[in-house]
């Protein structure tokens, strides 16, 4: 017998519980071996002898006064004939079975040997003489077939009508309640019988189906209450339940294994289904139990008993289950197989679903191109909402938001989630970068549709591409409509500003300053772009002379190769966004360095460029910064010392607001002024951006500092892998100042990281065409990944 | 109408099953005091009220029908039917209920029985956590039965279920051993004011009969504390206990229900009589606030009565208190007994039963 799971020693019960089993199935006629489900419970090695254990199917919860000394014969194994199924036909099951055991049938050949039966028993014929008396032909059937299977001598009467007539009446009646389902009342008639006559003994062989067919409710409750131990229990004890004739029965043990963490055994009374029960139908639901209740593992070898494709359709599902999780989690991978038969199902089907699962399968499992051949697909064969959004979804991933809006566009209002696809479209659309021109058509629409929708998003893309097409008027007011329904949307103030600027509404400009200037550095730098376009020598941290520094610094060749190989291994990993552009930054925070230790050589670098830089303004003796105010906290600077000469400048500016100092206007201006680059040498963008508006700045200072912000916050979000929070301050920034060769080199690696690997090349290309080491790795790695991707 | 009983169908169906209720760990096997009430006996149920309950309330097929209860069935209703099909000597009644109880209702992995069953739903068990009193009228009844009527498989099925009880229910609260009112549900874990008990789930009669089938359990303990507990847990100027009592701190009326004296904790006064545990100091309370021979609902916090308790089974349960505590002779009209609902006409029938056995003078 095989062992499918250890046992534990002390379950003795349990083992006990087998051993009644067991002997039961040794009990029954060879037909009855192929009860292989009991023979399937876990090992019954070590089994109590047959004649040390209680009879089989002993209805322990009896009272036992009731019951007369156990009958000769086996219980009768069949259900109660009022939930019977008919049995099959006995030789069809004994010929399954016969095959069944002797194959890999674990059950016969260790089993104990079955005890010979003693002398042949005649079989009670009264339950068949009733039934044939109440005309009731499907039971009379179902009994003899029983009869036949117990009794392989004996043959029924000719006519069981002519049977001898029923000599006790109240039997006969006992019967009668049994056929009728009536257990209690039939329970109540024994009781009563008994009372009125203390000697009389009830028929065993109804006691025992009584008996059964009370357990066969009571497992069906229990089942229906999902108290699935009791199932097992019962099931264990009355394996006489356990038969083709009622596979619900069946079905219901193998849940209740299942539901217990038993996968095993639930498989077993799977298994002796397939193997012994003949019924395709009963065969066919039994598959598609297993499927529903087993862990996959467990079902294939279950799905291989059956007969030629007999089970190809359980497979088919058991397919598409794993395409739909996948589908939906793209952690849950379906197998290659499972793949493959979805995808014959799908291209041979004339109907959509199984495309589509695959269609959603693919885009959660980030592969467009097979995401668009299969929603093509289902879309071809049933244009709907669904695989017109799946397909548009794939195609946005393509990056062809033009044919995305133009497949959505019929089914844009069908549901929140079409009209969120549509916009994702067209916001895509507009924003392609290289600007596309988009037709009238196609513009006319979506601008209809951004109406009704409301859509934030994509109105500010409306406003970006009339900017792009110098139509300012028209951003202007896709920005303000933007802003309308999205007051807190920075980029379209922006806009806004930007569009401002460029007309040279100063009014206009100096409104949205005031009211965003403290929250958006970049709008803050857009106060004076000319100056600051005007002043290549921009001074503070963000000199132009960036190329020989970022020669001084990554003069030996080691720097590129190892660049190259981290960037195109995978963009996403930590030393590679830290490593990469980021290097050639000379405003770069120190928080956002890779050693932040102050032995590192770029803080030291920068000191030199800061010192110099207050050196000359503020002739700030070097040394113990011994004086008050203002100069101690320029010392503090020159020192390196930020974090303490914060509070120092904070004083300072106390002092002036509070008017408790007479200083010059000035020394409010250079508080504020060293404030905000206090903050920004210790990485804190945004207070530097908060201190900078502490104090009007003279133009060419602010933007100064709004630039530096900038830069800053450029660098922090690409140290913090948001290439596309980089590329919109890179942008930002480009407006305001003019972009050097590490910023452009910055812009090139973030276009790498974000897949966009033309457009790095194409600004890598510029950049190396100056000799630019750091560009030129960059054009290598862009063109190598250009390579891979194809 | 008993609006007050059964909440605990509501309360548990959103009940998630968490095992652990109480405190209760291994308990040190200290000396066991055995329980000091007395089980029921046999033949102290006359035949005529008890056909008269059985054809009211058994249906053919052994379900004993709640009838003020939108005919739904439950566990506690086939322990009464069990019971007093035993102390009326009907075995045939008997094997009915049994045969329903078992096939419907004891279906739990843990050997208790899921209380609530419904003729209205499919499948019928609406609630299949069990029924502390449920589960020990069953108990006791099979024990009773099994044992008087030569039938060791009944004490079979009893033994086992005593031994369900003993380790799902019975727990140590603070140095008490309570009985929780269900496997699921009102622990500390469970409810803000758990542990949550109901006194009048203490049967104190099936306690000596649980004794012998589950001798690890502290069955006397459980009396004792149980005894404890209803002379401390009295409330307001009435000085009666509550139908559900929380345990979470010093004993107080469970605020997931409402703070009354009502139709469950008037079976406290009863358990204990039947049990032969009456005695004055336990039970003057009762006495006086059913002097006019009605009980009713109490509102304890100010002692307000509610709803008169009007129906002679109610009124019997008082009759039998003045008869225990004073000899007062049980009134003619309460004698001979006529169904009403369900749930008095039971409680008529064991107190009727109980003063036969204990003070059959006043009859």
């Amino acid at each position: 017998m095989r062992v499918t799971a250890p046992i534990a020693a002390g379950v003795l019960s349990f083992v006990l519980c087998l051993g009644i089993v067991w002997q039961a199935m040794s009990l029954w006629s060879p037909v009855d071996r192929g009860r292989v489900l009991v023979a399937g419970l876990p090992s019954t090695s070590g089994l109590p002898s047959a004649s040390a254990v209680p009879r089989a199917a002993s209805p322990v919860l009896l009272p036992a006064g009731d019951r007369p000394a156990p009958p000769v014969a086996a219980p009768a194994p069949a259900p109660p004939a009022s939930s019977a199924v008919p049995a099959p036909a006995a030789s069809a099951l004994a010929a399954r079975v016969a095959a069944a055991t002797a194959g890999p049938s674990p059950s016969s050949s260790t089993a104990p040997a079955a005890p010979v039966k003693p002398t042949t028993p005649q079989p009670d014929e009264t339950a068949l003489r009733t039934f044939a008396r109440q005309g009731d032909t499907r039971r009379l059937n179902a009994e003899i077939a029983r009869l036949r299977s117990l009794y392989p001598a004996w043959t029924p009467p000719d006519d069981p009508l002519k049977a001898p007539v029923v000599s006790d009446p109240q039997i006969d009646r006992l019967w009668q309640l049994y056929a009728a389902g009536d257990f209690a009342e039939l329970r109540a008639a024994i009781a009563a019988r008994h009372a009125a006559e203390p000697a009389w003994q009830v028929p065993a062989d109804l006691l025992d189906r009584l008996a059964v067919a009370e357990t066969r409710e009571r497992l069906i409750n229990a089942s229906d209450a999902r108290q699935f131990d009791t199932v097992v229990r019962l099931a264990a004890t009355t394996s006489s339940l356990l038969t083709c004739g009622d596979v619900d029965v069946l079905w219901r043990v193998g849940e209740a294994f299942g539901r217990t963490n038993k996968p095993e055994r639930a498989a077993d009374a799977y298994r002796y289904i397939l193997t012994s029960c003949p019924r395709a139908e009963d065969r066919l639901a039994t598959a598609q139990k297993a499927a529903v209740v087993l862990p996959r593992a467990t079902i294939e070898p279950l799905l291989e008993l059956g007969h030629g494709d007999e089970f190809a359709g359980v497979r088919d599902d058991l397919a598409r289950r794993a395409v739909a999780v996948g589908g939906a989690d793209a952690k849950a991978m379906a197998s290659p197989d499972d793949l493959t038969r979805l995808q014959r199902t799908a291209t041979v089907a004339a109907t959509s679903t199984d495309a589509m699962l695959l269609g959603w399968y693919a885009i959660r499992h980030e592969d467009p191109v097979g995401a668009e051949h299969w929603f093509r697909l289902a879309h071809e064969r049933a244009d709907t909402a669904l695989s017109s959004q799946g397909l548009a979804l794939a195609l946005i991933a393509l990056k062809r938001p033009d044919e995305a809006e133009a497949v959505l566009y019929r089914w844009r209002d069908a549901s929140d989630d079409t009209r969120k696809t549509y916009m994702a479209a067209t916001a895509n659309l507009l924003s392609r970068e290289p600007p596309v021109p988009i037709s009238a058509d196609v513009l006319t629409r979506i601008v209809a549709s951004v109406g009704a929708t409301r859509d934030a998003a994509s109105a500010q893309q409306l406003g970006w591409y009339a900017h792009g097409y110098g139509q300012e008027e028209t951003a202007a007011q896709w920005f303000g409509t933007t802003l309308g329904w999205k007051p807190d949307d920075e980029a379209s103030a922006f806009g806004l500003a930007l569009v401002d600027a460029r007309l040279g509404r100063r009014a206009a400009l100096s409104v949205l300053v005031a009211q965003w200037g403290s929250r958006s550095v970049r709008i803050l730098a857009l106060m004076n772009p000319r100056a600051l376009a005007s002043r290549p020598d921009a001074p503070s941290g963000f000199p132009t002379d960036s190329k020989p520094r970022t020669d001084s610094r990554y003069g030996g060749d080691h720097a590129a190769p190892a660049l190259i190989a981290r960037s195109a291994g995978q963009s996403a990993s930590p030393e590679a966004r830290t490593l990469s552009p980021a290097e050639p930054m000379p405003g770069r925070a120190m928080r956002d360095v890779t050693d932040p230790a102050p032995s590192d050589r770029q803080p030291r670098l920068r000191d030199r460029s800061e010192r110099s830089r207050q050196a000359g303004s503020h002739s700030t003796p070097a040394g113990g910064c011994t004086q008050g105010g203002l100069p101690r906290a320029w010392c503090l600077m020159q020192l390196n010392r930020p974090s303490e000469a914060i509070p120092v400048f904070q004083a300072v500016l106390q002092q002036n607001a509070l008017g408790l100092v007479q200083g010059p206007t000035s020394a409010r201006q250079d508080a504020a002024y060293g404030l905000s680059l206090a903050y920004l040498r210790l990485g804190l963008t945004g207070e530097a951006a908060v201190a900078s508006t502490q104090a009007s700045q003279p133009a060419a200072r602010a933007g100064e500092l709004g630039t530096a912000i900038l830069t800053q916050r450029i660098t922090s979000a690409y140290g913090a892998g948001r290439y596309r929070d980089a590329l919109l301050d890179l942008d930002a920034r480009a407006h305001v100042a003019p972009e050097q060769t590490d910023l452009l080199n910055l812009r090139g690696w973030c276009y790498y990281h974000l897949g966009r690997y033309k457009d790095a090349e194409q600004v890598f290309g510029a950049v190396a065409a100056t000799g630019d080491r750091q560009a030129i790795a960059g054009l290598v790695a862009a063109r190598g990944a250009q390579r891979g991707s194809r | 109408m008993r609006a007050g009983r059964f909440f605990k169908g509501m309360l548990l169906a959103g009940a998630v099953g968490i095992g652990v209720m109480g405190s209760m760990t291994g308990l040190p096997h200290r000396s066991r005091a055995a329980p000091a009430g007395h089980a029921a006996k046999a033949g102290t149920l006359a035949a005529v009220p008890w056909q008269a309950w059985r054809d009211r309330f058994v249906a053919e097929d052994g379900r004993v029908v709640d009838d003020a209860n939108r005919g739904i069935s439950h566990s506690e209703g086939q322990g009464y039917g069990l019971l007093l099909a035993y102390l009326a000597g009907d075995r045939v009644a008997f094997a009915r209920i049994w045969a329903f109880t078992q096939t419907e209702l004891l279906l739990r992995d843990d050997g208790l029985a899921a209380w609530r069953w419904d003729p209205a739903a499919k499948p019928h068990v609406t609630d299949v956590n069990d029924a502390a009193d449920g589960d020990i009228l069953i108990a006791y009844a099979l024990a009773l039965a099994g044992e008087s009527w030569g039938w060791p498989a009944y004490v079979e099925v009893a033994r086992g279920m005593a031994e369900a009880i003993g380790h799902k229910l019975v727990r140590e609260v603070d140095g008490q051993t309570v009985l929780m009112p269900g496997a699921t549900g009102f622990g500390d874990t469970d409810r803000p004011d758990g542990p949550v008990v109901n006194l009048s789930y203490w049967l104190f009669e099936a306690f000596p009969v649980l004794a012998q089938l589950a001798p690890e359990t502290e069955w006397g303990r459980l009396e004792a504390d149980g005894r404890r507990l209803v002379a401390a847990a009295r409330f307001g100027p009435a000085g009666l206990p509550p139908d559900w009592l929380s345990l979470h701190d010093t004993p107080k009326p469970s605020t997931g229900f409402a703070p009354h004296f009502g139709y469950d904790a008037i079976r406290v006064p009863l358990y204990l009589m039947r049990a032969g545990l009456a005695d004055r100091a336990l039970l003057g309370a009762f006495a006086r606030a059913w002097s006019s021979g009605t009980p009713s609902v109490v509102r304890l916090d100010d002692g307000v009565r509610l709803d008169p308790l009007a129906e002679p089974g109610y009124r019997m349960v008082a009759a039998m208190l003045a008869c225990l505590l004073d000899g007062r002779p049980i009134p003619p009209d309460l004698k001979n007994f006529a169904p009403t609902s369900y749930y008095p006409s039971t409680l008529h029938l064991l107190a009727l039963a109980g003063v036969a056995q204990i003070h059959g003078s006043c009859l």
